[in-house]
């Protein structure tokens, strides 16, 4: 996604977070019963993001709820192509702040990789000025 | 989720697995929080005297345009005229009813999932009620998931004992976890899978700021 992407989901009304992609994990979360020995489980991914918050290195935990499809740890962390260090945009159903702590939910779309045009600080080796 | 609406949805289970009533009681006049759970535990004594052996839970919702309203599950059939006229007696308004299969009541779960009001802040949303069963609360409820995995290894790193300092533990648990995750490190373990205790410094003064350093000594 370039930047003009970005600006336009952002004018469309798209909630988005941009941040240095910093680590995932999967687990397979759930409560269990003490009385009845019942249990819930489901499969969730947790996404460490690193974003400027006000002026500040910020650390976002990212929760991603999977469909059905996705029923094991190692299905979800197949999902986990993402590369470290790099900028990614993340879509987001909701976030919230609570003692200090960003979290958000992602939505269904997957992040994407920002494509920062990065400007030269000279002409390449051998080749003359542009101007 | 939170373990308060995953203890509804065991409870809910424990009711009954065959077919449940859902009951809708709400009012004709907008009425404080307060005259509504009167109101409702005046409701509730009639329905048990006319019912005694009426099981069910029940769930607080606050309607941004009709107040506070109360969502019933029964896993019996009662007669829908006298109940009528029980709610009419102790000033309730409209009723509804409807046959619900158990699976549904993910449906009134997800009330307890929305942001709690400031005026229900310490209220219990749901409840059961009625003799001969036992509803799970969320004392019973345990949790599985990274954040409490590592909690559970920092209470043992840390002896921590009792529930003092509650919002400080939560910071350095908070923070250990992001460092699992950053670092990739076994849930519960540290570096290369080693216990916190042994790189106890480097985890506390490596990726903690100072207070947060300082107030792991005191928990030493």
């Amino acid at each position: 996604m370039t930047t003009d992407e970005l600006v336009k989901q952002v004018m469309r009304g798209n909630l988005v977070l941009v941040g240095e992609y910093r680590g995932s994990h999967a687990e397979m979360a759930g409560y269990v019963d003490k009385k009845s020995g019942q249990a819930i489980r489901y499969v969730r991914g947790i996404h460490l993001v690193e974003c400027d918050w006000y002026g500040r290195v910020d650390r976002v935990l990212l929760f991603e709820y999977f469909p059905e499809s996705v029923a094991s740890v190692e299905q979800a962390e197949a999902t986990f192509t993402y590369e470290r260090g790099r900028k990614y945009v993340f879509y987001l159903e909701s976030f919230k702040r609570e003692r200090g702590q960003l979290t958000g939910r992602v939505a269904g779309w997957d992040p994407e990789p920002l494509e920062i045009a990065e400007e030269a600080g000279c002409s390449p080796a051998g080749e003359p000025p542009p101007f | 989720m939170t373990k308060s609406k995953a203890a509804f949805l065991f409870a809910s289970q424990t009711l009954g697995k065959q077919r449940l009533y859902l009951w809708t009681f709400t009012f004709r006049e907008l009425l404080a929080v307060n005259e509504t759970r009167k109101r409702w535990n005046h409701l509730l004594t009639l329905l048990l005297r006319q019912w005694p052996n009426l099981q069910g839970l029940r769930v607080f919702e606050l309607h941004r345009e009709h107040g506070l309203h109360v969502h019933l599950v029964t896993n019996q059939f009662i007669d829908v005229k006298r109940a009528r006229e029980l709610a009419a007696q102790s000033g309730w308004g409209r009723i509804h009813v409807t046959p619900m299969p158990s699976e549904h009541c993910g449906y009134l779960a997800k009330y307890l999932s929305k942001d709690r009001p400031e005026c229900l802040y310490r209220w219990r949303l749901w409840a059961g009620f009625g003799k001969g069963w036992e509803w799970t609360k969320v004392k019973d409820v345990i949790q599985d998931s990274v954040f409490s995995r590592v909690y559970r290894a920092c209470k043992e790193w840390r002896g921590w004992v009792g529930r003092g300092h509650f919002f400080k533990r939560m910071e350095l648990v908070r923070r250990v976890m992001i460092s699992t995750i950053e670092y990739g490190w076994r849930v519960g373990r540290g570096p290369e899978a080693r216990p916190y205790s042994d790189d106890d410094e480097a985890i506390l003064t490596g990726l903690l700021p100072v207070e947060v350093e300082e107030f792991g000594k005191n928990f030493v």
